[in-house]
């Protein structure tokens, strides 16, 4: 069930009419709320409900006992036993294949060389080398795991539960309800943001105000989001991204820049997209989740594009990673080392491929590189070179941002090199068009109504009546709708 | 009891609406919406696989189309349409 979609739109319906019938009974509300977040996921697969299930439970039972013992080594076994549950479920569904390939071309590639060193024929014995060849007879013990939808984002919210709960920062909550509903919530439970149970937890309290909406700023945030994806992302994707990351080796290098800058444009204006429409829901339903993106191509460093962009996973990575490896304290070295490995890791967490490892370990070395940088570089600040090098500095993060995202998108490494062998290759570009700017610029500039920037406009919308508010609503959607292309692809981060 | 406030700043100064206003705002925004887009609806309705789901949503569906051509509202759609780079 997709967000812009008719059956999502029939469905929260549903939704809103039974949470403001059942808004004055909160156990009922509360249960209303679950059935919806179940029957949302279920859509994909109902087996995977199964999953979802085990793991609230799990995570409720371990943590109600932690929050019970008083001795520290019990919290921290229990710790250690939630969390490996998390990360096993994670890592099965997730990262099997991978690891066992990863092993599977290890053992391949020493083989080989062990190989060449005996006998000197590394070439025919590399290209002909079968796996029986390499006493590798026995098949793989691959299994064919679909992916549940959404496994990352949840997994990381009951982690991050527990973790809480261990450092006594939030207590345990008392009801499984409770805390089922905040686990399988329907607007944030796909792609984020991943929302910390000290956040919305309290708001499933009945002593919570909730029945004063911010109508406008949900309208807002939910229309500017169906706008990013379906006129922006979609049109993006088909007319430069698609073709050029399909098969590189037929750009040259004008239509592989625009390639590469239409993706960060489309994975900003979808992934923000899905993050506005999660909100934007979620506050119609009385909920307020933290903003996940707030500009983030117009950061001057990388520690601030960081800042930026999909904000509720770098502040998990800082918290319950990057700090406990050891943070900002102690030598040079040791926090280099912190940092390229918190990017790594969260590189792997976006997905069991090596692209993705590389993405990370690309951000993690900027990032190095920019803490090296900025302890060689004293500039005083509001200053004129102040000004021109955050300008400048601006461009070049924003650069190696997009070449980043190449490996992020490409389907293997081959087609990388190729694409980016391609810059070498100068001629008249075929895809560069009026239309093909023109929405790139559009998808750019989106960024300026992220953060409270449109906060005139949601106050200005509360004001106005409510018949005009829900036609206003409705004329922008058509709009919308119109003006984008038929079909509606999934959200980039639906993989994840 | 005491009562946990998790509210933005922006709310205590009655920056939402109540509850029962966003219902109707939510019901005018349905009945807009169905209205511009209801032929747009039925079109894609129609290009749904056979079966049950097809038949509830072309059932529910034409009623509003029928409304909406009659009133010539979803011709703001099809002109969006005409206009769209992507072709609607």
């Amino acid at each position: 069930m997709l967000f812009p979609t008719a059956v999502f739109a029939v469905f929260f319906l549903f939704v809103f009419t039974g949470s403001w019938l059942l808004a004055k009974q909160n156990s009922l509300w509360k249960l209303w709320l679950l059935a919806s977040s179940y029957l949302f996921y279920g859509w994909w697969n109902w087996r995977f409900l199964f999953l979802i299930v085990a793991c609230s439970v799990v995570n409720f039972l371990i943590a109600a006992a932690i929050s019970k013992s008083s001795k520290s080594i019990k919290k921290r076994i229990l710790l250690a036993l939630a969390l490996v549950f998390d990360l096993g479920v994670l890592g099965f569904f997730k990262y099997y294949g991978f690891f066992v390939m990863s092993a599977y071309r290890s053992v391949y590639s020493l083989n080989v060389f062990y190989d060449w060193l005996r006998n000197g024929s590394f070439f025919q014995n590399y290209l002909l080398a079968l796996p029986e060849q390499i006493n590798l007879s026995c098949s793989l013990p691959l299994l064919d795991v679909v992916l549940p939808v959404g496994i990352s984002f949840f997994t990381f919210q009951a982690m991050s539960y527990i973790i809480d709960v261990y450092r006594s920062e939030i207590p345990a909550s008392k009801s499984l309800l409770d805390f089922s509903t905040y686990l399988s919530f329907f607007p944030q439970l796909v792609a984020g943001p991943i929302v910390r149970a000290s956040v919305l937890l309290p708001q499933f309290s009945e002593n919570v105000r909730r029945h004063n909406i911010d109508a406008g700023r949900a309208s807002t945030l939910i229309l500017a989001g169906l706008f990013k994806k379906i006129v922006v992302a979609n049109s993006i994707s088909r007319i430069v991204v698609d073709p050029v990351f399909e098969d590189p080796s037929a750009y040259a290098a004008p239509d592989i820049i625009l390639g590469v800058y239409g993706y960060a444009i489309q994975i900003y204006c979808d992934f923000s997209a899905y993050s506005d429409i999660a909100i934007g829901v979620a506050l119609l339903l009385g909920f307020r989740f933290p903003i996940n993106f707030n500009a983030p191509y117009f950061a001057s460093s990388f520690r601030e594009f960081w800042q930026r962009w999909h904000i509720s996973l770098s502040t998990w990575l800082r918290d319950y990673l990057y700090i406990p490896l050891g943070g900002s304290r102690g030598k040079q070295w040791h926090v280099q080392r912190n940092l390229f490995i918190t990017f790594l890791l969260g590189g792997l967490w976006h997905g069991a491929q090596w692209r993705f490892v590389m993405w990370g370990a690309l951000h993690g070395s900027y990032l190095m590189l920019e803490r090296l940088l900025l302890r060689l570089v004293h500039i005083p600040r509001n200053s004129v070179g102040d000004r021109v090098l955050r300008v400048a500095s601006g461009v070049v993060v924003f650069n190696l941002v997009c070449l980043a995202w190449v490996f992020f998108r490409v389907q293997s490494f081959s087609d990388a090199w190729v694409l980016l062998g391609q810059l070498g290759c100068w001629k008249r570009g075929a895809l560069w068009s009026f239309s093909a700017v023109f929405l790139l610029l559009i998808g750019f500039s989106m960024q300026l109504l992220d953060g409270r920037r449109m906060e005139p406009v949601w106050n200005w919308l509360n004001r106005q009546s409510f018949l005009l508010h829900g036609a206003l609503v409705a004329l922008i959607l058509t709009l919308i709708l119109g003006f984008g292309p038929k079909g509606v692809a999934p959200f980039i981060y639906f993989q994840f | 009891m005491k009562t946990v406030s998790i509210e933005e700043s922006r709310y205590s100064a009655n920056a939402g609406v109540n509850l029962r206003y966003v219902v109707y705002g939510i019901i005018s925004f349905v009945v807009v919406c169905l209205l511009m887009n209801g032929s747009a609806l039925e079109k894609n309705a129609t290009l749904m696989e056979f079966g049950v789901m097809r038949n509830i949503c072309m059932t529910a569906i034409h009623p509003v189309s029928v409304v909406s051509s009659f009133l010539h509202i979803d011709l703001f759609r099809n002109w969006i349409e005409s206009l769209s780079i992507m072709g609607g």
